[in-house]
C-alpha cells in the first residue's frame, strides 16, 4: 500500500495504545488502595480543607464503586486535563503545569542528543563496517563498547569531577558543570523566576526572544556536558546495531548482484548496502529511545539540570505521588510518538512493511 | 540498440572466428575456512568465443558457480584466485591476483587471509568498466538477487545511467531533431514491412540513428495495432525537451557521459535536477519498458513502479534478465538461472534466452546441474567434477560420443523413456571432500575404470577436433595443458 | 546420486559431532578470541568475589558482608591509603574497599533473580503466544505491548514507589518492566522454531500443546535467549545501581549497595572523587565483562563461524 494509507493506519492505531498507557497509569497508581490516587488530586494550595476534598473526590472518582467504573471516572478527569497535583521542592502545582513548565528543557536535551546520536552514529556506523578491522574500526568499536557498558550517570559525575575547579588540572575548568545557567548572570532577569524562563520555557529561545546573547552562550555552555554524556550512551548502540547490521546487508545476494552491475564500490555502499542497513536499526531504535528517556532522568539529576527528570527524582524522593504519575504519562507519551515516529521511517524505508 | 544486432560485419557462424572472447586459464580457487583450506577449482581451463552458448554442467559442488564468479571477479570474501589467468575480451583480469591477497599463518595452523586494499582498488576501478556492460551476470536466486527496498524500474534503469549514457542522450536528441514529416517519411516506408537493417539506413540519411530503438520498438510491439504504431512513432517528434536540457546534453555527450564541471552544482539543486539528470533518469525509465517488453514481462508498466517483493520468482528473474541484456553485453553468464524456478516457468525462460540469443548474438556461458537444460540451449559443454573440467565437446559431441567415465556416468544415469529398468544407473560413491581430495584424479575413488596411473594428476587430452578429456584412459602422454 | 558410503577414507565426509561436542566447541570458540576470553575472566573473578564474600567475607577482608562498617569518629571521605584503606573512605567513614566488595554480592544477587525472573515469565509468554497462535497470541501480544508502551527507566520508577521503597520492591519494579522485551524477544524466535520439521514430527506423535512448548520449543529458543540473558546481565546491574542511585534505597542505610555507594558520595564528588570512583568502575567493568562473554557467546554460537 501507499505509505499514506501505512502511516493513517499507524496514527489509528495510536488510540488504543494511548489507551493501554492510561490503563497502566491507572494500575498503578491504585496499587495499595486508592489512597494514592487521591493524594494525587489533593490541591495543597486551595482554600478547600483537605479533609472536604478527600469526600470530594471519594464521590467525583467514585471510589467506592467496582475499579472499572473507577477507571472511566477517572479516564474522563484525565482527558479533561485533570492530572493532579505536585508538590516538591522545585515546584508545587498542577501536574500539567508542571509538565508544561519542565518538558521543553529535557526537549532540547533529548533532541540534542538524538540529532547527534545519528549525525554521528550512523555515518561511523558505516565506515567502521566498510574498513572493517582497520584502525577506525577497531578504535570505533573500542569507543562504542565502552559507551553501552558505562554507567551515564556515572560518566556524568567523572566529566563533572574532570571539569570542575581543583581536580586534575585548571586548564580544564572551561565548562559549568551542573544547571542550566550561571547564577550571577540570570540574577535580576525579569523573565527567569525560580529555575523557569518565560514564555517558552526553553532557556536558548527565551534568551535569544529577550535579546541577551550573554545568556544564550551561557546555556549553551552548561549544555554541553550533559549532551556529551546522554549522547555518548545512546550513540553507542546505535553504531554498534549499525555496524553489525551493515556486515549482514554487505552479504546478501543484492549486494552482488549491485556489484555485477559494474556498480561503483561508493555506490554499492552508499545506494545498496546503507538503506537496507538502516532497517534494523530502526527496528531497535524504539528500544534506544527508551533508553534515551531513561538517561535523560539520570543526566539531570546529575547535573541538576531542571527538565522532567529532575522533577521525577525529587517527586520520587519526597513522595509525591502526583508527580510520579504524570511522570510517567508524559513519558510514555513521549516514548508513544517518538515510535510512531519510527515506525513511518521504517515504512519509508522498507516497501515490505506497507503491505 | 537492445533489439539490434552488432553493427558490425557477420554474425559469428558455426566456427569460432581468430580470438575467443573468454579464454581461462589453469584457473585455481581456494576458500579459507576454520576447517581447512577447501580447493574449490583446480587448474580449470576452457574458452568461450563470441557469440557462442557455452554450458558448465556438473552437481551441486562441483565448482560451476564458483567459476563463474571467479570470470566476474566476484568471488565470496573467503575466497581467493590463487593462480591462473582470465582474459576477456583482450583484457586481462587477472594481472595482479598476487598482490591482492596475503595468506598470514596464525597459531595452532590457522590461517587468515589479508587483503591488498589498493590492489583491490585498482581491481575495482578497472572491472567496474567491463562488469554490467559488457560481461554481465543472472543469478541463481531471483528471490534474493533484487534490492527489496527500490522499485524494478530504478533498478533497471541503474544499469544504463551508469554505463549507456550516451546513447541515452542520443536517443533523446534524436527526438529533439525529428520532425512531423521525416518521421512521416519513415512510417510510410514502415508500411512495406521494413528489416531492421533498411530501417537504421532510412534513419541513417535522416541524420536520425538516435531513433532506431524507439521506432524499432513501436514496430515489433505485439500489443498495439498498426495505426497506433504509426501514431506512436510520429508523436515521437512531439517531445522536446527545453534549451537548458538540450545545451545540457549536448555537453554531456562531449564529456563522454561525466557530467560536466559546469552542470555539476546546478544538478544538485532539486528543481533543476529535474531538466538536467532527471531528464536523464525518465528515458532510462522509458528503456527500462522496452527492455521489460523484450522479456515478455506482463503489465510492464506496472512492474516498473512495483517492488521485487510483489513480483513472482519468473518475473523477478525476467528482471534480472533484462538488467543483463540492457547494455548489449558481448558475455551473459547466466548461473543456474532456472534452477530456483518450477517447470513451466523454466520453459518460458529458456525459450526466452534462445530467442535473445537469436537476436542479440552475445556469448552465453550457462551454469546448470541439469544436463537436459543445458543441451536445449548449449552449443558447447563442458562437465565439471570436483573442482575439475573433465571434458569439453560440442553438444552433439557430447552426447553421442562421452569419453570421460563421470560423462558416461551421467548419461548413463538419465531413464530413458522405453528402456526397462528395476533400479536405475547410479555413479557409485559421493563427491569428495575437497579440504582434501584423492590425490591425482578426484573421480577415481568412483571410477569403474581407474588404474594405477589415476592416482597421478590426468593430463588434458584433445581427443578429437574440439573435444578434450581429462583422463589417463586416453593417452599416457605426460603433457599437462597448462602446467 | 547414489549416497551408499563406502569405507571412510581419503575424501569422503564424516558424520557430525553429538550436543557435547558442540558445547566443547563453543567454549573453544569463545576462550579463542581474546576480548571474549577476557569477558569471561571478569565475569569469572566477579562471580569468586561475590561467592566468597558470601561464604568467608574475611578472605576478602572484608569484616561485615551485610553491612558498611561507619566510624563516626572520622566521617568525612578520606584518600586512599595503602594497605589501610586501598580504596580510601566515604561518609560516614566507611572503608570503601570493604563496601563495594561486598555491594558487588548484593548487586550480583539482585540482578541475577531479576533477569531470570524476566526472563522466564517473558520466555513462558512469548512462546505461548507464538506456538497457539490466534486469539491467545494476539490477547498477549497486545498485553506485552501495554507494558512496552512507557520507558524502562521511568516505569520502574513508578512501580518502584507504589510498591514500596526497598530492594526487593525495586527488583520486582526491574522484573515487571524487564519480561516485555524477553516476551517479544522470545516470541520471534519460537515463530520460527515453530515452522521446523520437528514440531509437526512431535504433533504427529500426538504430543499435546504443552508438551510441544516445553519439551521441544522452549529448549530451542533457550540458546539465543541465553545469549540475551548475559547482555541483559550487564545492563541490569547498571539500572538497579541507577534506580538506588536516584534515592531508593533498603530499610538498612548501611547495606552495601554500589549504586548507594555513588549517591552517599554524591556532595562529595567533587572534593573526594574516589568516593564515587570506585564504585562506578566496579559497575563499569562488570558491564565490560558480560557484554564481552556475550558478544563473545553470540558469535561463537554462529552458525557461520563453526564451520
Amino acid at each position: 500500500m501507499k505509505l499514506r494509507y501505512y502511516i493513517a493506519r499507524r496514527v489509528l492505531l495510536l488510540i488504543p495504545t494511548l489507551l493501554g498507557l492510561t490503563l497502566i497509569v491507572f494500575i498503578i497508581s491504585h496499587v495499595g488502595g486508592s489512597a494514592r490516587l487521591i493524594g494525587a488530586y489533593i490541591n495543597i494550595h486551595s482554600s478547600v480543607p483537605v479533609v472536604v476534598q478527600e469526600q470530594q473526590l471519594m464521590a467525583r472518582f467514585h471510589l467506592k464503586d467496582p475499579l472499572v467504573v473507577q477507571y472511566f471516572y477517572w479516564l474522563a478527569a484525565f482527558i479533561q486535563g485533570n492530572w493532579g497535583y505536585t508538590q516538591t521542592s522545585i515546584y508545587s502545582g498542577t501536574v500539567l503545569q508542571a509538565i508544561n513548565l519542565f518538558f521543553p528543557n529535557t526537549l532540547v536535551l533529548s533532541v540534542l542528543a538524538s540529532v547527534l546520536t545519528g549525525i554521528i552514529g550512523i555515518p561511523l556506523g558505516v565506515w567502521s563496517a566498510v574498513r572493517k578491522d582497520s584502525v577506525l574500526d577497531q578504535a570505533t568499536r573500542a569507543i562504542s563498547f565502552a559507551g553501552y557498558s558505562i554507567p551515564l550517570y556515572w560518566l556524568g559525575l567523572i566529566l563533572i569531577i574532570t571539569f570542575s575547579t581543583s581536580n586534575v588540572c585548571s586548564c580544564l575548568n572551561i565548562l559549568p558543570i551542573s544547571g542550566t545557567v550561571t547564577v550571577n548572570l540570570i540574577s535580576g532577569v525579569d523573565w527567569y523566576i525560580s529555575g523557569i524562563s518565560y514564555p517558552t520555557h526553553v532557556l536558548l529561545i527565551d534568551s535569544l526572544i529577550h535579546g541577551r546573547l550573554d545568556i544564550f552562550g551561557d546555556a549553551v555552555l552548561h549544555l554541553i556536558l550533559p549532551v556529551v554524556t546522554l549522547t555518548y550512551g545512546t550513540m553507542a548502540s546505535v553504531l554498534r546495531v549499525m555496524r553489525s547490521s551493515m556486515q549482514d546487508t554487505l552479504n546478501q545476494d543484492y549486494v552482488r548482484t549491485a556489484r555485477a552491475k559494474g556498480l561503483e564500490e561508493k555506490t554499492v555502499i552508499n545506494v545498496h548496502v546503507r538503506r537496507n542497513a538502516l532497517i534494523p536499526v530502526c527496528t531497535l531504535l524504539g528500544y534506544t529511545i527508551a533508553s534515551l528517556l531513561g538517561g535523560v532522568v539520570l543526566v539531570e539529576a546529575v547535573f541538576d539540570y531542571l527538565g522532567i527528570g529532575y522533577w521525577t527524582t525529587q517527586a520520587m524522593l519526597n513522595g509525591d505521588v502526583g508527580g510520579i504519575m504524570g511522570a510517567t504519562v508524559i513519558f510514555g507519551l513521549a516514548f508513544i510518538f517518538a515510535n510512531l515516529a519510527v515506525d513511518v521511517t521504517y515504512g519509508f524505508l522498507d516497501p515490505r512493511i506497507r503491505h | 540498440m537492445h533489439l539490434t544486432q552488432e553493427a558490425e560485419p557477420n554474425a559469428v557462424t558455426a566456427t569460432a572466428p581468430t580470438e575467443p572472447l573468454l579464454q581461462v586459464n589453469g584457473l585455481r580457487v581456494s576458500f579459507i575456512t576454520r576447517a581447512g583450506r577447501i580447493q574449490a577449482i583446480n587448474d580449470v581451463s576452457f574458452e568461450v568465443s563470441a557469440g557462442e552458448t557455452f554450458g558448465l554442467v556438473g552437481e551441486t559442488g562441483c565448482g560451476k558457480s564458483q567459476t563463474a564468479l571467479a570470470v566476474m571477479r566476484l568471488t565470496p570474501e573467503a575466497g581467493i584466485i590463487e593462480r591462473g589467468k582470465i582474459q576477456f575480451a583482450g583484457a586481462n583480469l587477472t594481472d595482479n591476483i598476487a598482490h591482492e591477497f596475503k595468506i598470514v599463518q596464525k597459531k595452532h595452523g590457522r590461517v587468515k587471509l589479508k587483503r591488498n586494499k589498493a590492489a583491490l582498488k585498482q581491481l575495482g576501478q578497472k572491472i567496474n568498466q567491463i562488469r554490467g556492460k559488457d560481461m554481465s551476470m543472472i543469478f541463481q536466486e531471483p528471490m534474493t538477487s533484487l534490492n527489496p527496498v527500490y522499485t524494478i524500474g530504478r533498478q533497471v534503469s541503474e544499469v544504463l545511467l551508469r554505463h549507456k549514457v550516451i546513447s541515452l542522450v542520443d536517443r533523446i536528441l534524436a527526438r529533439n531533431a525529428a520532425t512531423k514529416e521525416k518521421l512521416r517519411e519513415i512510417t510510410n516506408a514502415a508500411a512495406r514491412d521494413l528489416s531492421q537493417a533498411e530501417l537504421r539506413e532510412l534513419l541513417q540519411q535522416a541524420g536520425l540513428e538516435g531513433l532506431e530503438d524507439q521506432v524499432w520498438f513501436a514496430l515489433s510491439r505485439k500489443d498495439i495495432g498498426a495505426t497506433q504504431k504509426i501514431r506512436t512513432i510520429n508523436n515521437l517528434s512531439e517531445r522536446k525537451i527545453k534549451p537548458i536540457t538540450f545545451r545540457f546534453l549536448v555537453r554531456l555527450k562531449e564529456s563522454k557521459g561525466q557530467i560536466p564541471g559546469e552542470y555539476r552544482i546546478l544538478n544538485k539543486i532539486p528543481i533543476v535536477r529535474r531538466w538536467l539528470s532527471g531528464v536523464l533518469e525518465k528515458e532510462a525509465l522509458e528503456v527500462s519498458y522496452e527492455l521489460l517488453s523484450v522479456v515478455n514481462m506482463p503489465n510492464a508498466a506496472n512492474v516498473l513502479t512495483s517492488y521485487p517483493h510483489e513480483l513472482s520468482g519468473g518475473m523477478r528473474q525476467r528482471v534480472m534478465i533484462a538488467m543483463a541484456i540492457s547494455t548489449k553485453p558481448k558475455l551473459v553468464i547466466a548461473d543456474e538461472p532456472t534452477s530456483a524456478l518450477d517447470v513451466t516457468v523454466q520453459a518460458q525462460i529458456l525459450e526466452l534466452l534462445r530467442e535473445l540469443k537469436r537476436t542479440f548474438n552475445s556469448a552465453i556461458l550457462f551454469i546448470s546441474h541439469d544436463i537436459g537444460v543445458v543441451s536445449e540451449i548449449c552449443d558447447r559443454v563442458g562437465v565439471m567434477y570436483a573442482g575439475n573440467l573433465v571434458e569439453v565437446a560440442r553438444l552433439d559431441e557430447l552426447f553421442a560420443d562421452a569419453k570421460h567415465p563421470y560423462t558416461q556416468g551421467l548419461f548413463a544415469s538419465i531413464p530413458k523413456y522405453g528402456e526397462k529398468r528395476e533400479l536405475l544407473q547410479t555413479i557409485e560413491g559421493t563427491v569428495p571432500n575437497l579440504i582434501n581430495p584423492p590425490t591425482g584424479c578426484r573421480f577415481r575413488t568412483r571410477c569403474t575404470r581407474a588404474f594405477e596411473k589415476c592416482s597421478q594428476p590426468p593430463p588434458w587430452l584433445e581427443v578429437e577436433q574440439g573435444h578434450g578429456v581429462l583422463c589417463w584412459l586416453y593417452g599416457d602422454s605426460e603433457k599437462h595443458v597448462n602446467q | 546420486m547414489d549416497a551408499k558410503q563406502d569405507t571412510p577414507e581419503k575424501g569422503v565426509r564424516t558424520p557430525v559431532s553429538t550436543r557435547l561436542q558442540e558445547y566443547k566447541l563453543t567454549f573453544k570458540i569463545l576462550v579463542e578470541s581474546p576480548s571474549s576470553a577476557v569477558g569471561l575472566l571478569i565475569v569469572l573473578i566477579y562471580s569468586a568475589i561475590a561467592v566468597i564474600d558470601f561464604t568467608y567475607p574475611s578472605l576478602l577482608g572484608v569484616q561485615d558482608a551485610f553491612s558498611m562498617v561507619p566510624d563516626y569518629s572520622n566521617p568525612v571521605p578520606s584518600a586512599p591509603v595503602w594497605p589501610i584503606h586501598p580504596f580510601g573512605t566515604t561518609f560516614p567513614g566507611v572503608d570503601l574497599y570493604q563496601a563495594v566488595m561486598s555491594a558487588i554480592r548484593v548487586d550480583l544477587w539482585y540482578s541475577l533473580l531479576i533477569v531470570l525472573a524476566g526472563a522466564a515469565i517473558g520466555t513462558v509468554v512469548g512462546v505461548l503466544a507464538a506456538y497457539v497462535g490466534g486469539y491467545l497470541d494476539e490477547a498477549l501480544m497486545r498485553f506485552t505491548d501495554i507494558f512496552l508502551s512507557v520507558p524502562y527507566l521511568p516505569f520502574a520508577i513508578a512501580v518502584a514507589f507504589v510498591l514500596g521503597r526497598a530492594l526487593d520492591d525495586v527488583s520486582i519494579a526491574l522484573a515487571i518492566v524487564w519480561w516485555p522485551l524477553y516476551a517479544r524477544y522470545a516470541y520471534g524466535q519460537a515463530l520460527s522454531v515453530k515452522e521446523n520439521a520437528y514440531i509437526e514430527a512431535a504433533k504427529a506423535s500426538g504430543v499435546g500443546t504443552l508438551g510441544i512448548v516445553f519439551q521441544h520449543v522452549i529448549p530451542n529458543v533457550l540458546t539465543p535467549i541465553f545469549v540475551q540473558i548475559s547482555l541483559d546481565l550487564g545492563t541490569v546491574v547498571q539500572v538497579f545501581a541507577a534506580l538506588t542511585f536516584i534515592g531508593f534505597a533498603s530499610a538498612n542505610p548501611l547495606l552495601p549497595e554500589l549504586g548507594t555507594l555513588i549517591s552517599n558520595g554524591f556532595q562529595y564528588a567533587v572534593a573526594a572523587p574516589w568516593v564515587v570512583f570506585f564504585p562506578g568502575l566496579a559497575i563499569l567493568i562488570f558491564a565490560i565483562g558480560m557484554n564481552l562473554l556475550g558478544d563473545g557467546l553470540r558469535d561463537a554460537l554462529d552458525p557461520r563461524g563453526r564451520t
